[in-house]
């Protein structure tokens, strides 16, 4: 398991009167492939646990592994092979983007790894694919002149472009239009799917990336409340409410088939289409029930 | 990376000296600064240090709060006593080979010293008791007169407060670009000159674009709830003078008096 986290705890401004203890004596395991969804309330320290994964925060206490080193003692320049490892897309990451154009954005992080210009080209052309970003189209466009998603798409094609092996994301579809949030969802599934990339992304709204994750963490001022698969949420019902995280309509609607008795055997894919299967099949056997009693 | 910028944080706390009108605090830190100036070493000088740790104690709050300030100036006082305990000449007090230190540079040192950290308690304890809003609250009603030699006081000190207002969201803001930039290979304190440089661009770039959005964004939500200047803008909470307020003032008067008569 390449990430592991032990009793980890951080406390901002740490020995001042302002001193706040954003994640407290989290035990964690995060396994290759996956795809994690980190849900909470504003200031529950989602966002602080993944700057911690990827050592921009170093924890106050107990210790974060990744593939068996400890992050803490990590030199200046292990860390920075750590960062390209694993790669992390902060909230709003087009404002980020400084570079007049989409090539020159994009090539900014595999010029800091000290890559030459051929590499450089490759790495650009493939990870603006990744994102879905025409190369001839874009490639000298304005990064002004993009829309919001696309902003996006070329800020993403500027992490993927040093080749991570984990994608962090700090709510990736927050401000986004739908067209715009399709085409992020999208592009992270085929990361996942097709270069094998684990993903962990923090959202406080589920409704976007649902169909994304397999396992979910919800965090609850600073601490672990729970840490389940997606095929788990049904027994969990109860306890998702209690930590007021919002899921999306479809599987309220899902939910409450279930507590009237309806057998819906979602498995661990929990997509509108999955579910409308179900309630299709269960729709049907029911009926021939009742023809049969008949 | 930014965590000696403390000197002018707000400190929360329940006491007489945070509860006193921002007004009679102004004036009477400056009655005090006088008096450091006016003191004369050692024997006026070292008593202050007495009320200093009285005003401290009024103020409830810790001492470290007030050594954190120190440090960032640490390198200027020491600098400035290295020079004067070599270059001021006097009666000698030490001497090997060129060095030549004399009684009157250790003296001019020493009181140095003590006026300086005096001065920084005085500015941190104005600050550290008193929000930047009730701070320029206080120097705006302090400031009033100059308004009818047609000086625009008020949006003056409104530029102020929010500057003040901002600093903390601004530091925010540059340290999550600098991380974003830094999560791209981006190190701003290590490698070739031209290569940070160019690091230096992709961190202040965006974060000047933010900036100027904000204000943008600001300036329009001020005058979308009819923000039109200080012109017949009421107060919610005026500032108002109470006993222990004159109290203090005149304390610091009677003080800088003391000083200069003895």
């Amino acid at each position: 398991m390449p990430f592991s986290l032990k009793n980890v705890s951080y406390t901002y401004q740490k020995g001042t009167v302002f001193a706040q203890e954003a994640i407290r004596e989290i035990n964690l395991t995060i396994n290759d492939g996956e795809i994690l969804a980190i849900l909470g309330a504003t200031g529950s320290g989602k966002s602080t646990l993944l700057q911690l994964l990827n050592g921009l925060l170093i924890a106050s206490q107990g210790i974060v592994i990744y593939n068996n080193r400890n992050l803490a003692t990590l030199s200046r320049k292990e860390l920075v092979t750590l960062r390209q490892q694993v790669g992390m897309v902060f909230q709003y990451p087009e404002q980020q983007i400084f570079a007049e154009r989409v090539y020159d954005e994009i090539a900014f992080g595999p010029l800091n790894l000290g890559l030459n210009e051929e590499e450089v080209d490759k790495r650009v052309r493939e990870s603006m694919l990744q994102v879905g970003l025409d190369f001839e189209e874009y490639y000298y466009r304005q990064t002004k002149a993009l829309s919001s998603g696309e902003k996006r798409r070329v800020a993403l094609a500027g992490i993927l472009a040093l080749k991570p092996r984990y994608l962090l994301l700090d709510e990736p579809t927050a401000g986004l239009d739908f067209e715009g949030r399709r085409s992020v969802i999208n592009c992270l599934q085929e990361l996942n799917q097709r270069d094998n990339i684990t993903i962990i992304f923090v959202t406080h709204h589920l409704q976007d990336l649902y169909h994304l994750c397999k396992r979910l963490l919800i965090l609850d001022k600073g601490e672990v409340k729970l840490d389940i698969s997606a095929c788990e949420l049904w027994q969990n019902y109860n306890r998702i409410k209690e930590l007021e995280v919002e899921l999306p309509p479809h599987l309220e609607v899902a939910y409450q088939l279930q507590q009237r008795g309806w057998h819906l055997d979602t498995k661990d894919d929990i997509s509108i289409k999955a579910i409308a299967r179900q309630i299709a099949l269960n729709y049907i056997s029911r009926q021939e029930q009742s023809c049969s009693g008949v | 990376m930014f965590g000696s910028i403390n000197l002018g944080q707000y400190i929360p706390a329940q006491s007489i000296l945070h509860r006193l009108d921002p007004r009679s605090k102004i004036l009477a830190g400056l009655l005090l600064i006088m008096v450091v100036f006016a003191a004369s070493f050692p024997w006026e000088l070292l008593p202050l240090y007495l009320v200093s740790l009285g005003l401290l104690y009024i103020s409830r709050l810790r001492i470290i709060d007030f050594a954190l300030a120190i440090k960032p100036f640490l390198i200027i006082i020491i600098i400035t006593i290295i020079v004067q305990i070599l270059f001021i000449p006097g009666k000698s007090l030490l001497e090997f080979y060129f060095i030549n230190i004399s009684y009157e540079g250790l003296q001019t040192a020493i009181s140095f010293i003590l006026r300086f950290i005096l001065l920084l308690f005085i500015v941190r304890l104005l600050t550290a008791t008193t929000t930047p809003i009730a701070l320029m609250d206080g120097l705006e009603t302090m400031l009033n007169p100059l308004k009818k030699m047609g000086l625009a006081i008020h949006e003056l000190i409104m530029i102020m407060t929010i500057s003040l207002r901002f600093i903390p969201l601004f530091i925010e803001e540059a340290e999550r670009i600098r991380k974003a930039q830094l999560c791209r290979g981006a190190d701003f304190r290590v490698g070739k000159l031209s290569h940070r440089l160019k690091n230096l661009i992709a961190w202040l770039l965006p974060l000047m674009r933010i900036s100027l959005q904000r204000a943008e964004e600001l300036s329009q939500a001020m005058e979308a709830r009819a923000y039109h200047g200080g012109e017949g803008r009421t107060r919610l909470s005026t500032l108002q003078l109470t006993f222990t307020d004159y109290a203090y003032v005149l304390s610091m008067a009677a003080l800088l008096l003391i000083v200069l008569i003895v």
